[in-house]
């Protein structure tokens, strides 16, 4: 693809860039070689103009120049002009822009750059210019160069064997990816890149059919400033020009953004990521590219416009500094274009350089995010022999760092040393070294540095695009590989990309969260007529300072997110920049939950054309959860921009099958408008009498998705509290007095589920609200909800009298009730069941427990480690009072100062009940229990051992104590000591089958049989119990001597 | 600015009305519940709920549903009661009480199958009350960690008219009952079968005119217990001359102090079986009247009384 188009300045350009181009050439001449600028070169100058009523604006100051009609009155005339920025703001915007001149934004808007002919005296011009009452600032259009290692052929991968992505390993990036895979919105301005490359294009045609590729180059959010167009092949340039050196930008968009998991190819560090591309070079010299700071703060501006979130730069200036003269203000087109991005909660990288020295702009920015190079032993990336033979000159030998103590710091260091990524099909970069004509190779240079470090920058912005640029820095340096310590060379090391999305995810419970919620932002523009989601702020932000059709935000408001970043409201009201969602999205495909379902992606597609009212401003937004949408989409004009989140899929049968708590998500198409819109359930009638009637003859629900419903106004909404496990009526839930949604949104983030609950006793009282967290002062009504506030091993307290409901354990906890009635009635199921771990120790002292003689059974221990049952009362269950019986057949009870009664109902139920099926069988200590009036007292059964004190069985239906097992399998050991079975209808002693009772102190009188023992059973006495009074006395079957 | 769209996102508000009618229509008006409550800032006009607490246990009594459980809420005094129904009556940590100067402080008078627990309550005769417990009918009595002290006749009189009810008897004091030769701390009487059930452990009963009296038809097994300084016997069995069927069975235990007996059977049908005993201080230790029996399991202590005495017939361990 050849363009005819003509580039200003070019010639003065090119001229400037000599010693810093891309070319074998540099071996003849190296950059340590690089001429002053010539004279006999046309030079660029850019002027920031100053705003007010008396300055003229950009577009007349341009017109005035082009017709030899300068007004600036300098010691030579500029030949030509143009405004810098060539996407120009317009209508509301722009006057948005003209009420606040300060923002770097407007001051963007009113930057021109002047073209003067060879030969001028450009000191004398610029400080003219300065002084002119119009200008504010006026500075050279220097060059910036590739950081790649284009000409110094000892850098590149001569002979090493390695084929594969070393530097993914060594960023841990396989671990993140096992998260997240990532899908944010990350913007290069680089030379462009193979726009038809397998691995980089979103699909293509195969005859009239499109084919989803995956890729994550996206055209429609890419230009060319080189030349001005829509085309950012990197082969696209203007007829006559040999090009070479092609393939800079294909291996930097190769390494974020390559299509992943799709068999060929390379993986990207973001494999869902959407890639923007600013062309920002040009040709010359006939076949090396080139970029300049106009073009650099162009593009940077370009993608800024669009939404970006994330920016790397592989390319520098080495004279550069923001700010070096006028701290306060940044004045330099780059500097202000920095300023923008950074108003806008850009996260941006650069790559520091190659040539061993200081750190180049713009990665010396404070703003940005510098990023040197490693080789694949993670050594700091130096090449071992400099200049290489054969190369005279050369100084681009190794990465750049803080090399001039003070200087600007060396923040990361990432992969630069033989980095394999994508390559343009048919062309060399340099031959033998960096690209063999194939889809695929390795380069070397901190240009590849960059993009690794922003690829990680965007997975970590995926997992929670709320967290802010500052976040997200800390994120990836507490993260790296130095722990904290920082080296001039190094920096802080290498991020650890997994280490980094966890932190990104935050932890409750001690777990990292498997999958985050955020809003989906809703907006609209009347003028373009769209309906508009996304869940990037910077891409609400752009949306809401659009250019052409400026969108406002709309929806419910967000708790806890109440400002998109940015100058994006410069009038009042500022309404249109309060943040709305009606609905939430997954961060990640990875599962929120065991047994969820596979997750969707949210695809993004947009289109621009004029719709059926006649608007030509008119942009359509629309959204689908599948490829196969995505290309039917595509069929009708749609481009795929991104993914906005993951949701969950539609199920049948509904509405059983949705998720809990999640709501349809519904698609509906507006015919007047040509609009798509998304939106939950509850807004169906809404929409449809907005005018949104159409379900576009496809499935109207295209997922379930978690509604913006904040019971507890924590800023966490409902469904993330589901999810997370925190309480979604409750503030703080682990009462450590930070809110839940502070604690899982605000980075750094703690934990909402920290030990706050579980070192401090959480408390029930009658006055209580399951609302409040627990805590002394506010404590909650009911056992159950006081229990899902503590981490396993805490402590409920029983504040003052009440009944405080059933519940089921299935953690280690205490439930204390210290004189006050702890009160359970429960006149259906069991009051208190165990269901917890083998190693759970749950306590239960001072409670009382009421059956009202319909409910199951007192206390139902089906599971755990080891139960606790202290100076309770528990009284009138139909089944029984305890019921312990593990059915994996093995747990501890302890009971103590324990009182049963009236427990079972006809021949059914009983007091204290042990049953074990399957070994090693129960293991319990009775001590001061006293069961009276059940159907039975206590009854021990198949698989374990009991040993008792101190204890009574009285009045009971039938025995007092029994123990009972079958032949196989089964052993049952029962001793009693020190204890008294009375009234008891049948045996006052019991042991039948393969059960043992071994007696001692024991008084059995006024039983039916006073000792019975049958199938087998033996009763054992030390010879000192005391039977009498009972119909048939009874005798043991052996007696044992004390010792 | 954009008109054409802000009607359309703007559906969010909630219905209430609904929720409110639906708490109103679950208030019943005087409906009977499992748990009431009393409270010395109760009023006998309220519903007896936790947080609209009565004055009274017999106010709450009439709100509880049979089987229900009444609680105190805090210290006091919540008067005397009758209880005709399946009830369980609850002190949990504070002052339980029930002074009555006159008449009898708790009257049970249920059914044949209804179980009246008294848990944790102070029950004060101040000295001029006639009984502390009066159980003329029902099912089982349970007494719990209660005291019952300064009536003019018994502490607990048991004496099922029917002659026919369970007694359970758990860490409770009696004391002080009984004026000049009448009254017993813990009494206990059936004068007709099948004859009434009693298991006591743990009773300190002091200082009453009689430790434990039990009468001419039942069965009593006590425990861990004391009966000391009681003006005439500690523990005594005793049956009506050629009637009647009573069985004690003491284990563990102490009569000390007492005026008369410590151990005392009476009658051709009271036979006292006493296993651990200590029997010392008292006027006689161990005494049979009238045809009384007393066995032993031989491990009793007697010793120091005025005339210790001796069992009838000692049984071995086994």
């Amino acid at each position: 693809m050849i363009k005819h188009r003509s580039f200003p300045g070019l010639a003065t350009l090119a001229a400037f860039c000599l010693g810093l181009g891309l070319s074998v050439a540099l071996a003849a001449a190296p950059p340590g070689s690089v001429p002053a600028v010539p004279s006999t070169q046309e030079v660029e100058l850019i002027v920031l103009l100053a705003a007010g009523p008396s300055v003229p604006a950009p577009e007349a100051l341009v017109a005035d120049v082009n017709r030899g009609r300068s007004p600036f009155h300098l010691p030579a005339e500029p030949s030509k002009a143009r405004t810098a920025l060539s996407f120009r703001a317009s209508g509301e915007t722009l006057a948005q822009l003209r009420a606040n001149p300060g923002s770097p934004r407007a001051r963007l808007e009113r930057y021109v750059i002047l073209s003067f002919p060879p030969g001028m005296n450009l000191a004398a011009i610029k400080a003219a210019l300065a002084a002119h009452p119009h200008v504010l600032n006026v500075e050279e259009n220097v060059p910036f160069t590739l950081s790649v290692v284009p000409t110094d052929p000892g850098m590149q991968n001569t002979g090493d064997p390695m084929t594969y992505q070393w530097g993914s390993y060594t960023l841990n990036l396989p671990a993140a990816w096992d998260r997240i895979h990532g899908h944010a919105y990350v913007g290069l301005t680089d030379t462009g890149l193979e726009v038809n490359h397998p691995d980089l294009r979103p699909y293509h045609l195969s005859g009239s059919n499109w084919i989803f590729d995956g890729g994550g180059f996206r055209p429609q959010f890419s230009w060319d400033f080189g030349y001005n167009d829509a085309n950012v092949d990197e082969a696209d340039h203007p007829a006559g020009v040999t090009l070479a050196h092609i393939g800079h930008g294909t291996h930097t968009s190769g390494i974020i953004a390559a299509a992943t998991n799709n068999g060929t190819g390379v993986a990207g560090a973001c494999w869902n990521c959407s890639l923007m591309m600013a062309k920002v070079t040009f040709i010359y010299a006939g076949s090396n590219a080139a970029s300049t700071v106009a073009l650099q703060a162009a593009g940077t501006t370009w993608l800024v416009d669009h939404g970006v979130q994330v920016m790397s730069s592989s390319l520098g200036y080495d004279s550069m500094s923001c700010g070096s003269t006028n701290p306060s203000d940044d004045l330099k087109m780059e500097c202000t274009a920095l300023a923008l991005a950074e108003d806008r909660d850009v996260t941006m990288f650069a790559s520091s350089g190659n040539d061993e020295k200081d750190i180049r702009f713009p990665a010396s920015d404070s703003r940005v995010i510098s990023v040197g190079g490693i080789s694949p032993d993670s050594s700091f990336w130096v090449e071992p022999v400099c200049p290489q033979p054969g190369y005279p000159g050369t100084t681009e030998c190794g990465s750049n760092y803080t090399k001039t103590p003070g200087s600007a710091m060396q923040a990361l260091v990432a992969p630069a040393k033989n980095v394999l990524s994508t390559t343009y099909e048919g062309w060399v970069y340099i031959a033998g070294k960096c690209g063999d004509g194939s889809a695929y190779g390795v380069c070397t240079g901190t240009s590849m540095s960059s993009p690794y470090a922003a690829g990680v920058g965007a997975l970590v912005r995926s997992a929670n695009p709320l967290l802010t640029k500052a976040n997200v820095r800390t994120i990836l340096i507490n993260n790296a590989s130095r722990g904290g310590s920082w080296d001039p060379q190094l920096g802080y090391g290498v991020p650890n990309a997994d280490a980094s999305v966890q932190s990104a995810m935050g932890t409750v419970g001690g777990q990292v969260l498997a999958n985050r919620l955020t809003p989906l932002f809703s907006l609209y523009s009347s003028g373009a007529e769209d309906s508009y989601y996304t869940t990037a702020p910077q891409m609400a932000a752009a949306a809401i300072l659009d250019p052409a059709a400026p969108y406002a935000a709309v929806g419910p408001v967000i708790n806890g997110y109440t400002q998109f970043p940015g100058t994006v409201c410069i009038v009042s009201p500022c309404t249109r920049r309060i943040p709305g969602a009606s609905v939430y999205l997954f961060t990640s495909d990875h599962a929120p939950y065991a047994s969820a379902p596979a997750l969707v992606p949210l695809y993004r597609m947009s289109y621009k054309g004029t719709n059926p009212n006649g608007n030509a401003s008119h942009r359509d937004t629309t959204y689908t959860t599948q490829t196969t949408g995505v290309i039917a989409f595509k069929g009708a004009g749609y481009d795929l921009d991104g993914i906005e989140g993951y949701l969950y899929p539609t199920c049948a049968p509904e509405p059983t099958c949705i998720p809990s708590g999640a709501v349809r998500l519904y698609r509906r198409y507006n015919p007047q408008r040509d609009d798509y819109a998304i939106f939950p359930e509850s807004e169906l009638a809404q929409m449809v009498s907005q005018g949104y009637t159409s379900t576009g003859g496809v499935n109207e629900v295209i997922g379930y998705v978690y509604p913006n419903v904040d019971s507890d106004g924590d800023g966490l909404i409902d469904g993330f509290e589901l999810l997370a496990g925190t309480n979604p009526l409750v503030v703080d839930s682990d009462c450590d007095g930070i809110s839940d949604g502070q604690e899982v949104l605000s980075y750094p983030y703690t934990d909402p589920l920290g030990p706050g609950c579980a070192g401090a006793p959480v408390w029930v009282s009658a006055s209580g609200n399951d609302g409040n967290n627990c805590s002394q002062a506010t404590p909650c009504r009911t056992f159950s909800r006081a229990l899902s506030r503590i981490a396993s091993g805490g402590e409920i307290d029983v504040l003052d009298s009440g009944d405080f409901g059933p519940l089921t354990i299935s953690k280690s906890v205490s439930l204390i009730s210290a004189g006050p009635l702890g009160g359970i009635q429960a006149g259906a199921g069991s009051a208190i069941t165990i269901n917890a771990g083998p190693n759970d120790k749950v306590v239960l002292r001072g409670l009382t427990l009421d059956g009202l003689g319909t409910g199951a059974n007192g206390i139902s221990f089906t599971a755990g480690g080891s139960l606790y049952v202290e100076s309770c009362t528990v009284n009138d269950f139909g089944q029984y009072g305890i019921d312990f019986a593990p059915t994996n057949g093995s747990g501890r009870l302890f009971v103590t100062d324990t009182l049963l009664r009236n427990n079972g109902v006809g021949g059914t139920g009983g007091g204290l009940h042990l049953l074990a099926t399957t070994g090693p069988g129960f293991v319990a200590a009775v001590e001061g229990l006293r069961a009276e009036n059940n159907v039975f007292g206590l009854k021990a059964e198949v698989l374990g051992t009991v040993t008792i004190h101190n204890s009574l069985a009285a009045g009971n239906g039938y025995s007092g104590f029994s123990a009972t097992a079958p032949s196989s399998p089964g052993s049952v050991k029962m001793l009693i000591d020190d204890s008294v079975s009375t009234h008891n209808g049948t045996n006052g002693i019991l042991a039948n089958g393969f059960a043992t009772v071994t007696l001692s102190k024991v008084v059995v009188t006024d039983n039916q049989n006073g000792l019975n023992f049958a199938s087998g059973g033996l009763i054992l006495s030390f010879g000192n119990n005391k039977v009498q009074g009972n119909a048939t006395d009874g005798v043991p079957s052996q007696t044992i001597t004390n010792r | 600015m954009t008109g054409g769209n802000v009607g359309k996102k703007n559906a969010f508000s909630i219905s209430v009305p609904a929720i409110a009618l639906f708490l109103l229509a679950g208030q019943a008006a005087h409906g009977q519940s499992t748990r009431t409550w009393v409270s010395v800032n109760g009023s006998d006009g309220n519903d007896c709920s936790r947080a609209t607490p009565c004055r009274t246990l017999s106010s709450a009594l009439a709100r509880s549903s049979s089987g229900g459980e009444i609680d105190v809420l805090d210290s006091g005094d919540f008067g005397t009661v009758t209880l005709n129904k399946s009830i369980t009556v609850l002190a949990p940590g504070v002052l339980g009480g029930i002074q009555a100067p006159s008449g009898t402080a708790i009257t049970i008078n249920a059914g044949p199958n209804d179980r009246v627990v008294l848990r944790g309550l102070t029950i004060d005769g101040l000295g001029t009350g006639l009984d502390g417990v009066s159980f003329l009918a029902g099912g089982a009595l349970y007494i719990e960690n209660c005291t019952v002290n300064n009536f003019g006749r018994y502490g607990v009189d048991f004496a099922p008219t029917n002659g026919s009810g369970k007694l359970f008897v758990t860490d409770a004091v009696i004391r002080n009952n009984g004026v000049g030769s009448t009254g017993t701390g813990l009494h206990l009487i059936a004068t007709t079968g099948p004859g009434f059930v009693a298991t006591v452990d743990g009773l300190r009963s002091e200082n009453n005119v009689a430790g434990i009296k039990a009468e001419t038809l039942g069965v009593i097994t006590v425990r861990n217990s004391l009966a000391a300084n009681n003006g005439y016997s500690g523990f005594s069995a005793v049956t009506p001359a050629g009637s009647g069927s009573l069985r004690m069975l003491i284990e563990n235990s102490v009569s000390t102090h007492n005026g008369t007996n410590g151990v005392v059977a009476s009658g051709g049908f009271a036979t006292v079986t006493i296993s651990n005993l200590a029997v010392t201080d008292n006027a006689n230790g161990l005494s049979q009247g009238f045809g009384g029996t007393i066995i032993s399991f031989g491990n009793n202590r007697v010793q120091g009384n005025t005339v210790d005495g001796s069992p009838n017939q000692t049984l071995t361990e086994r």
